[in-house]
């Protein structure tokens, strides 16, 4: 925690090297999450970039509140995800990508094939915001529910219970799928 | 006292709970039929909504149940969800969850194995270097939106901060072995922060220490050591102003910061024995100078001479044995007094009591030998102040690494050239001769009147090498290492002739060197001055 508290210190100094740390530590996690809430790899690149730098312009901002870092950044991606969202309300849930690729996917069974990304973004895409924001977050960079509740505002009842309904929703989804190509 | 339809009403309401038709019961009472049919309704409705106490039971019962088992589920979801991710094989997670979880394990499973199409290393490396050059723009910007004064305020305090910083940290670590260690460096790591606050008061922003600073650049280095040079300039005015402080005086934490930085530049072991022997003998004389002026003497100062007393007192030897007779007294009354004010003296400082036994046996024991002249004890009066020779405000005695050329020619003048210990500084004087002139008639004049330390010759004298030597008294032979007080032949037998302080070999002048106790008084060897070519 010490160790997060000097690197956010220096990073408010605006030390390079600093946010290079930061870039270095967070960026998988923050890819995967908007990668799966937008689904689409460019896009999703692209806006992962736009998070740290958001973060660099309002580093000044943070403190630690008992709330780490991490969910700081999270809450950013979040809404850039909403603002996507809001700017081009007219795409479907399924990017032109992922529906090419679905056309060329032949798996054989329904457990057995080897389920894609994008057969998992498709499924994720089924679930309410907060059913995906949770599934997604858990599986991540493995945070806990106490992390994902500070991040989403819940409790951890809250979490526990929609991270039940997603994976229940999830599973029953991924299920289908396997046997509709089945 | 209901009225007739009322009570039919009743009758009717109980007819219809029991299960009878609504149109059964109407057609007893078919004068009223209309009236009764409207309430009936709106009690059908109510029930509706309103069910019976036992209805409500059953359904609440059926209620909990269902929260019960949701409950259960999340709870059985998220054991799924940690034994997932601890790599559990899925097959014993299958075998022992419920059946109504076999949907959550795949769904779990997957999110875990399914991995997302990374960006290449090069997108990623190009991000990287983007952010980078953001983060040193915006950095840049922030400097330069400081006025030039402020930058330059900003960027000298952390200079500063850190040269401040970084001495003290050294002499902490130097310090280390002398108990001061872990109060120095935690004065250190505030006294960093506090540098730190004040650059981020005048940056205007969450910076650290030494930030600012460094980002300036080549443009901070002149000033920074402009204002350095200013710095040490300033303390070699101070210190010597405080070199005769004692503690509870505002200039005396210069004055130790003094010695320190002067022990710590001093590396070659002998000469750093010989400062030690010399700084302990300075905590003695600022004992005696405390008694004399009637206060207590702080338990740190002690402390401080028994740790610096040539490292033996540390280490479990015998920190006393080269002090005289007046020195041991002074110690002993210094160690009665504290522990007459607050008992454990011993418990507090390491070796405390062990030295005052040590001290009262020395008493006892050379009592029965004191001097028929007498000492200062015996004649009533302070020995402490007029045995030490003390003047308060002296120059201080000149220590290694001072201008030793005017020190070693004490025989021939009445004055002597007065070297004051600055920091770092080595042989710079700082005070003339024509100062210390009055000081030292004043030195002169004291031993006379003073009957107590006059006759026996025993230079007690100056044990914290304050005191000035006073000139007139024969010279002695750089080397010569009389006993303190041998000469005079007065010493009391029970004294112990000192042995050569550790460290200092045979033939080297005792560590607390007294000063020329002036006019001879049966004292024809006087020890030498310290400083003047004792070295071995």
């Amino acid at each position: 925690m010490q160790e997060e508290h000097d690197l956010v210190r220096r990073a408010q100094e605006y030390e390079p090297e600093a946010f290079g740390e930061i870039y270095e530590r967070y960026y998988n996690g923050v890819y995967r999450y908007i990668y799966y809430r937008i689904g689409e790899q460019v896009l999703s690149e692209d806006l992962t970039m736009e998070v740290f730098v958001k973060a660099m312009e309002a580093i000044d901002t943070f403190s630690f509140r008992g709330v780490p870092f991490s969910a700081w950044l999270y809450r950013i991606a979040s809404n850039l995800v909403v603002d996507h969202f809001r700017r081009q309300p007219s795409q479907s849930a399924f990017s032109l990508e992922e529906k090419l690729v679905a056309t060329l996917e032949q798996p054989t069974t329904a457990l057995e094939s080897e389920f894609t990304h994008h057969a998992l973004r498709r499924a994720l895409s089924e679930l309410t915001d907060d059913q995906q924001q949770v599934v997604i977050l858990k599986f991540v960079d493995g945070l806990s529910n106490l992390e994902v509740a500070q991040i989403l505002g819940k409790t951890e009842g809250a979490v526990k219970s929609l991270q039940h309904r997603a994976l229940a929703s999830l599973g029953r989804v991924l299920g289908e799928q396997g046997e509709a190509t089945a | 006292m209901k009225r007739p339809l009322e009570q039919k009403l009743d009758a009717c309401l109980a007819r219809l709970a029991g299960g009878t038709d609504v149109e059964d019961v109407l057609a007893e009472y078919p004068e009223d039929a209309d009236e009764l049919r409207a309430a009936l309704a709106a009690s059908a409705r109510m029930r509706e909504l309103a069910p019976p106490p036992l209805q409500r039971r059953e359904r609440k019962g059926k209620l909990l149940a269902i929260v019960a088992a949701h409950r259960r589920l999340v709870e059985a979801t998220e054991g799924v969800v940690v034994e997932i991710k601890a790599g559990v094989p899925v097959g014993e997670i299958e075998r022992h969850c419920p059946s109504a979880l076999r949907s959550v394990v795949t769904a779990a499973r997957y999110m875990c194995e399914v991995e997302p199409p990374w960006p290449s290393d090069e997108r990623r490396r190009q991000d990287l270097e983007r952010l980078r050059r953001l983060a040193a723009r915006r950095r840049q910007a922030r400097i330069e939106a400081l006025p030039l004064r402020l930058r330059i305020a900003v960027g000298l305090d952390v200079c500063l901060s850190q040269l401040v910083c970084a001495a003290r940290r050294v002499v902490a670590e130097r310090n280390a072995d002398q108990g001061y260690g872990s109060r120095r460096a935690e004065y250190d790591q505030a006294a960093g922060s506090a540098f730190g606050a004040t650059a981020t008061r005048a940056g205007g922003g969450s910076t650290g220490a030494g930030s600012y600073g460094l980002r300036l650049g080549v443009a901070a280095v002149p000033i920074a050591a402009a204002m350095t040079i200013a710095l040490l300039a300033t303390a070699r005015m101070v210190v010597p102003a405080a070199a005769s402080s004692v503690p509870g005086e505002p200039l005396y934490q210069i004055k130790r910061l003094g010695e320190s930085a002067q022990l710590f530049m001093t590396f070659d072991p002998q000469q750093r024995e010989d400062l030690r022997a010399q700084l302990a003998a300075r905590r003695l004389g600022e004992m005696g100078l405390l008694r004399a002026e009637g206060l207590p003497v702080p338990e740190r100062l002690l402390e401080s001479w028994l740790l610096t007393s040539g490292g033996a007192g540390a280490a479990g030897g015998e920190p006393y044995a080269d002090l005289t007779s007046e020195q041991r007294r002074l110690l002993a009354d210094v160690l009665r007094g504290m522990e007459a004010n607050e008992p454990g003296l011993g418990r507090r400082i390491a070796g405390a009591g062990d030295l005052l036994v040590r001290l009262e046996q020395d008493e006892t024991a050379g009592a029965a030998v004191a001097s028929p002249e007498g000492d200062g004890a015996a004649d009533g009066q302070e020995p402490a102040s007029a045995d030490l020779r003390w003047s308060p405000r002296q120059q201080p005695r000149p220590l290694p690494g001072d201008d030793l050329g005017a020190v070693a020619g004490r025989s021939g003048g009445g004055e002597e050239q007065v070297e004051n210990p600055s920091v770092g500084g080595a042989g710079e004087h700082t005070a003339s001769a024509g100062d210390s002139g009055d000081v030292l008639g004043a030195v002169q004049v004291a031993p006379p009147d003073a009957a107590a330390g006059g006759g026996d010759g025993d230079p007690a004298g100056d044990p914290g090498g304050q005191a000035a030597s006073a000139g007139g008294s024969e010279p002695s032979e750089p080397g010569a290492s009389p006993a303190p007080g041998s000469g005079s032949g007065s010493e009391p037998p029970g004294a112990i002739a000192p042995p050569s302080a550790p460290g200092m070999g045979g033939g080297d002048p005792p560590p607390f060197v007294q000063p020329d106790p002036g006019p001879p008084q049966g004292s024809p060897e006087d020890p030498p001055p310290p400083g003047s070519g004792e070295a071995p």
